[in-house]
Parts: structure tokens; sequence; C-alpha cells
């Protein structure tokens, strides 16, 4: 495939997951003022990143499928010699509160902060800032419920910072998504039970 | 950190407490170590353990967050309630359920996310190991400001203490629930400035007694900047700003004032 190189070029050069349908686009489309590949379907783009991704395997760089996109990375074995080079800054690890946080908006969202609270018995309002502030999660509206509270939901860094595809690759996602969640502090009916079961349905990721 | 509490059970004890997100983590360990069944918590031994570790951080002089101390007081009530023959109970409780469950609920539900978390440590550490490419960081650079303009900077600050101002004005007791737009407002920026007319920052805004109308004004003055029809001048360093109605809005336009107040206004989400 002659636009295999264009490929490995644009992943390479890309600062974000790429999706196959905006690769293809990208080749039919051609370079500013000259002639693309009009004939490029996804599916063979898709099929050419998983061989590009084979023939990365034996090398220093790997392609990584994250956050509904595909990306080139540093093969994680040699991240200490990349670690050497100035100016390379991996994002700092979150703390096991954070990722306690983390993990409960991850598969009830969107969920408010008295929710998270309830599940994990502590004041969450410090690591949900956090969260928010490395873009991690992101306000995605408000509840219906009394108070109007905001709703937390993850952003697609989220995705790529757990390194997962999609929200579907959740460990246990089935699992977890399903059990009820423990009612907030606040005093409240079973109306309000039945909107946060609905509030729990998982939010389409952009 | 006191020398004199340095012995190494303390030590140990001290790496223990701070790896305790919270007093249900505290509580599955104390079960765990205990060898407890979680559905059949032992509620005495549990309290009576519970309390200790309390203490003990007392003693290390750790500030214990309320949230643990909630938990000590919850399991105490109830303790004390299996203490309880069924008749002495107050009558609203007879009926329920034994508020053991919701305890042994929520631990069971904590437990849960608890695993979840520790996956997603785990993802978390194979892929922070993979580098990828990422953006490269625009500044802003102060050197390619000449003088007599403006950095959105300048412009931001002096709107915030036209803010302040404005609340201050409020405060006093003037109130209005007028709507505002943007469009309505470049219309009262573009008559109040008549082309070649300039007028100090802050007197733009000396009118208005709402937050909103600001917000809504600096809006529609940054469109306006944006579109090389305004133009926001200062003398020097920290004098006041003043805002001054393009006479050829093709010809004279700044690169700076244009550029970079118009990336600003698009940016910003309000």
């Amino acid at each position: 495939m002659e636009w295999a190189r264009v490929l490995e070029a644009l992943l390479f050069a890309a600062t974000e997951p790429m999706e196959p349908s905006r690769l293809a686009a990208i080749l039919r489309e051609g370079p500013e003022g000259g002639q693309g590949w009009p004939e490029v379907k996804e599916q063979e783009v898709c099929d050419e990143l998983a061989q590009l991704s084979e023939r990365l395997a034996p090398r220093g760089l790997i392609l990584r499928e994250v956050a509904g996109g595909f990306r080139i990375g540093t093969a994680p074995d040699l991240s200490g010699w990349v670690a050497k080079l100035k100016g390379v800054v991996r994002p700092p690890r979150l703390s096991p509160p954070a990722l306690e946080t983390m993990a409960v908006i991850a598969y009830r969202q969107p969920i408010s902060r008295a929710e998270v609270e309830a599940v994990r018995g502590v004041d969450c309002s410090g690591t949900l800032d956090t969260l928010v502030e490395r873009g991690i999660i992101r306000i995605t509206g408000r509840s219906e419920a009394p108070g109007r509270p905001i709703l937390y939901g993850t952003t697609p860094l989220f995705l790529e910072h757990f390194g997962l595809k999609d929200l579907e690759e959740l460990p246990n996602s089935e699992e977890l998504r399903r059990v009820k969640l423990p009612a907030p502090a606040d005093p409240g009916g079973p109306k309000q039970e039945e909107l946060i079961h609905e509030a729990s349905e998982p939010a389409p990721q952009s | 950190m006191i020398p004199m509490l340095e012995t190494p059970g303390s030590e140990a004890l001290r790496v223990e407490l701070a790896a305790f997100t919270g007093p249900l983590d505290l509580l599955l360990h104390l079960i765990k170590e205990q060898e407890m069944d979680i559905y059949d918590i032992r509620l005495e031994k549990l309290t009576e353990q519970y309390l200790t570790r309390l203490d003990k951080m007392r003693e290390e002089n750790l500030a214990i967050a309320g949230e643990f101390l909630v938990m000590a007081a919850t399991l105490l009530y109830l303790k004390s309630r299996t203490l309880l023959p069924v008749q002495d109970r107050p009558p609203e409780e007879v009926e329920e359920e034994d508020p053991k469950w919701e305890l042994i609920r929520q631990l069971i539900e904590y437990r849960k996310f608890k695993e979840a978390a520790g996956q997603l440590g785990e993802r978390e550490a194979l892929h922070s190991r993979i580098f990828g490419r990422v953006p490269e960081r625009v500044t802003a650079s102060p050197a390619l400001m000449g003088p007599g303009q403006v950095s959105m900077f300048d412009l931001v600050w002096a709107f915030q203490k036209v803010l302040r101002s404005v609340e201050e004005r409020a405060k006093a007791g003037r109130f209005s629930d007028e709507q505002f737009t943007v469009g309505q407002k470049i219309e009262f920026l573009l008559d109040r400035l008549p082309p070649g007319e300039e007028i100090l920052f802050e007197d733009l805004f000396r009118s208005m007694s709402s937050r909103g109308e600001v917000v809504v004004t600096f809006l529609a003055m940054l469109e306006l900047i944006r579109l090389r029809q305004l133009i926001a001048k200062q003398e020097g360093p920290l004098q006041p700003i003043l805002i001054q109605r393009a006479v050829d809005p093709v010809l004279d336009a700044p690169s700076v004032t244009g550029e970079g107040a118009g990336q600003a206004s698009v940016d910003s989400p309000v």
C-alpha cells in the first residue's frame, strides 16, 4: 500500500489519538495542492494500522489503540531511557484517594460529588478538583435531584491516561455498573433513588 | 516526626495509616486482619480494633480526618444497639432492618471500587511508561509586546478591577434584571465611540451596575478588538488602558491587540 508511509507519518506527528475515519479522510483528501487516494476506505486503514502495529512490535515504538483512536508511543520497557531526555515529562500518577474517586466516576458517570462520597465515605472535593484540573474528568451537567448538584464524567484524556480504548474496556464494567449505589447523605425518597439509577447510565463518550 | 516516638513499631504504623484512604478502607483492612467474614462482622471486636487504631493515630500526633471520628461514632452506636433488648429500642427502629447491614452493604460496595481503583492503578503504571508526542506549549512572549500595546493579561486585569467595583455597587443596592446580549453591547460601544475617539477602559463600564452587563460588554469589546474596530492602548506598564475606535479598521490594525485579544476571546469559555 503506497499510502502506508503517509499513515505512519501522520501517526508519528499527531499529538492526539487519531480515529481511523479521520486518517482515511486525510488520505482521500490528499496533501495541500496535491493528489490523494480517493478510493481509500476506513476498513483498509484499520487493516494497515494492524499491520503497522505488528511491524513496530520488535522496535522501539508501539501503536496503541486509545480513546477511540490510534497513537504512536515509545515502548514501555524503554521508559527509563526516554525519561533521560530533556523536556520529556510523563504525566504524574494519581494518588490512591484520587484513583478511588476516579474509579467511582468511571463506572458510575455521570455522578455527583455526594454520590461519590457516599461510596468512598470521605470528603472528595479535593480529589475532584485535582481530577478536573488535570483534565481527566469534567463537569457534564447538573442532576435533576434536589439541589441540582453538578455531575462529573470522564474525558477522552481519562481513556488515554489509563490506556483504554473506550469505557467498555474498563475491567469488570458489567458488574460494577450494575451495583446499586448507596444513597447520598441527604434525605431522599424512592423518587430520588430512581433518578440516581437513571443518572448512572454510562454517558456517551464524545 | 517527633523523635521520642520513634520506635520501629511506630514507623510501620505511620506508613500504614498514611496508606488508608478513609474509614471504610481502614475497616476493610481490620476485617481482613481479623479474618472476619464481611457478611458476619463481629461488631464488638471490630469497634475495639478500630478505636485502638484511632488512639494510636492520636498518640502519633497524626491529624485524624473527621470522617474517621464519624465512623467511630457509628460503630459505637451499632455496638450499643446490640446490647439493647429488642423491646427497649426506639419505636421507630423496631420495624427497620438492622442498621448494621447498611454498613456491611457500604463496605461491600466500597471494596468493589477499591479493587477497581487498584486495577486502574496498574493500567496507569503501565501506560505512564509510554511516551507520546504532546502538543507544544504555546506561550505568549512578553518580549513581542512593544511600547503602547496592551496584552490580554493587562485587559483581563483591568476587567477584574472593574468587576470588583461593580460588585461594590451591586452591594449598595442597585439591582437590575435586564438581559444583555453581546450584539446590543457592540452597538452600544460603536455608538459611544465615534471613529478616532478614545475613552478610558474603566469609564466604559462606569454606568453599569450588574455583573452580567459588565461581562457582556467586555465580550463585545473583545469581539470589536478582534474585528479591529477597537484598539486597546497603554502609555506604558501600569498606565491606564485606553480604548480607541479605529479610524480605518483595515489600515489601522496593530498586530498585538488584534491577534492576542482575538484568540483569547475565542478560547475563553464564558
